[in-house]
């Protein structure tokens, strides 16, 4: 039937929102799961100082662990208060394995223990590090940073937590970035809300009332999480003028998590992600603690394990599929995915199903956020020029999946470009790996 | 009698002919509607969905006929179904054109071959348009689910 309808009256380019039926339900809570798995690696470069061993006692909130290098190394916590059965090898929801701790919970529901770091006015950068809250310090601390941009559209189309968590904390979210701007002394902060979310836009503005240091601006269109440049490029040129000085993305997550840092002194434990896909009852909003396990989210949510038969970290369109539900939600984990699928491409009747040549349609093209050719990338990754794929951009790609989504060959352009970018990551100088790491925590 | 209802709709038609066989089934019928995504992800959230079929009694499969074959969202379905070998299964298919009803019995023939099921029943409706989805037919179709009732308590 896509053939039968005019061009103009086919799929759209982007795929359909799904974020409405989600749209002014409050977020629940699920602070009280069995286990945790608090992951301490990120990639396996990490370095990280473990100061727990297994059979200790633990209380949610309680230091376990540093990880980086100093300066700017970040404390991990203990989200839930009980003991830490091993440490061991675990699966990260980015894609590789790195060690964790596995804490079984003892029921006890304690608050969470402070941090040991001046708080309210006085908080500085230490407080931030001893909260564990993943930004990006050394650039911050550097003092060229003139704007914070926080990107609050939301990419994904069935997700809905950025919204969510700027209706329901908007206060926090503001409060985030004024502590974030007095901290690093950075003068001016803008917020890129889709003009569609009027509640919103409204909650923002309502907290801001007063000094005019932080920009609410308004966008039609929704910008991936990793295409920050682009945001810059297409946002602040027009809404403030020219831009001088450096500009930093901020993950709008971590805001809600600044503020209560450098308010009460609450470590980052906890976060809210939506749960959603068909394998999923009613999908929803959660606030969980770090290192929940996928599967007892799933669960909670009213799903039948054994029927969801793929689980994605992320949404549909940027998310990770995970080969088991025993990964732990990560700080930043947006949301889950609990799909039931079935595969199309197996055997001669769901041919039209499978891959196909490039018939030059160029949609991907035109979808594009950052104008790269990704069809004629994807051509050159497989036939292993990876030096010419670079040289036609293939390192500007933000991993939206856009073009994976329009394509009438079905050709896998978003996997392919981006197994080649973590191939080249991996075989880059030394120098180059921080800017992999950095990229493993925006994605 | 437990029975599992599958279908395949895109324009309704078939989806209206699979509610008047499950009205011919009678109760204990759980109906799920195949509406899968291209890269074949359900989209929809359905209660009674499952790849097994080995708590029930009769499997009943709708789909409209596409070049002359099941649909390949069916055809992947049955495929993959598991505790199929041996299982009383009904298949009711849709489609435009009447020539293609021998065409399209042979590939659920050879489909249902492959699983070693048991093939107790066949209906094809022709619609075009929608607009030939008559009453008689529907009647028709709840007729045949109330035959593959009766021949499910006559084999019991």
């Amino acid at each position: 039937m896509d053939g039968f309808w005019p061009t103009f009256m086919r799929r759209k380019p982007t795929p359909p929102r799904l974020v409405e039926r989600l749209a002014g339900k409050p977020a629940q809570e699920f602070f009280n799961p069995r286990t945790v798995i608090i992951p301490l690696q990120e990639t396996v470069q990490t370095v990280f100082g473990c100061s727990v061993k297994a059979r200790d006692e633990v209380k949610a909130g309680q230091k376990i662990c540093e990880k980086g290098t100093s300066p700017y190394a970040l404390a991990v916590h203990a989200s839930i208060s009980g003991t830490i059965r091993e440490i061991d090898s675990f699966f990260h929801p980015n894609g590789c394995y790195g060690t964790g701790v596995l804490i079984e919970a003892d029921g006890r529901e304690e608050p969470c223990q402070k941090i040991s770091a001046p708080t309210g006015s006085e908080a500085n950068m230490d407080t931030l590090l001893q909260a564990g809250i993943p930004l990006e310090y050394e650039a911050l601390a550097e003092g060229k940073v003139e704007t914070l941009l926080v990107n609050g559209t939301e990419f994904e189309p069935y997700l809905n937590v950025k919204h969510q968590i700027i209706e329901e904390q908007a206060a926090e979210v503001i409060g985030g970035v004024r502590a974030l701007m007095r901290i690093f002394s950075v003068s001016k902060a803008a917020v890129v809300v889709e003009r569609k979310q009027r509640k919103a836009i409204q909650a923002l503005e309502k907290c801001i009332a007063g000094p005019q240091d932080i920009t609410v601006v308004p966008s039609l269109k929704s910008y991936p999480p990793t295409a920050e440049r682009v945001v810059i490029g297409e946002i602040l040129k027009k809404g403030n003028g020219k831009t001088e000085g450096e500009v930093l993305p901020v993950d709008l997550a971590f805001l809600p998590a600044v503020y209560e840092a450098v308010q009460d002194g609450m470590p980052f434990v906890e976060r809210m992600i939506t749960v959603a896909g068909s394998g999923v009852p009613d999908p929803r909003n959660l606030k969980v603690r770090i290192g929940t396990t996928f599967d007892e989210i799933i669960v909670h949510c009213g799903a039948n394990p054994e029927g969801v038969t793929q689980i994605v970290m992320g949404g549909g369109l940027m998310g990770i599929s995970q080969p088991t539900g025993q990964v732990p939600v990560t700080q930043t984990t947006p949301g889950i995915l609990a799909l039931v699928t079935i595969g199309l491409t197996h055997g001669r009747q769901s041919r039209m199903y499978e891959e196909g040549p490039c018939v030059r349609c160029a949609k991907c093209v035109d979808v594009c956020p950052v104008s790269i050719v990704p069809t004629t990338i994807a051509a050159y990754c497989r036939k292993g020029r990876f030096e010419a794929a670079e040289e036609s951009g293939l390192s500007v790609c933000v991993d939206c999946g856009l073009c994976s989504y329009v394509c009438p060959a079905r050709i896998p352009l978003a996997q392919i470009l981006k197994e080649a970018r973590s191939r080249n990551a991996l075989r880059a100088p030394a120098n180059q790996s921080s800017g992999n790491n950095e990229e493993c925590q925006t994605v | 009698m437990k029975s599992l209802l599958v279908y395949v709709s895109k324009t309704g038609n078939t989806e209206k002919v699979a509610r008047r066989v499950a009205k011919g089934l009678g109760d204990g019928t759980d109906v799920v509607r195949l509406d899968l995504s291209p890269e074949g992800v359900l989209k929809n959230y359905q209660p009674g969905f499952t790849l097994d079929a080995g708590s029930y009694d009769l499997c009943c499969l709708g789909a409209w006929v596409m070049v002359m074959k099941v649909h390949p969202f069916m055809a992947a379905f049955i495929r993959q179904i598991k505790n199929l070998e041996g299982k009383k299964v009904a298949v009711f298919l849709t489609g435009g054109a009447t020539f293609s009803r021998g065409h399209a019995y042979e590939d659920v023939i050879h489909l249902l071959g492959e699983k070693k099921a048991d093939l107790i029943g066949f209906s094809y409706t022709t619609t075009l348009l929608g607009l030939t989805m008559t009453r008689k037919k529907l009647d028709r179709a709840e007729e045949f689910g109330r035959e593959m009732k009766r021949k499910m308590e006559e084999a019991a």
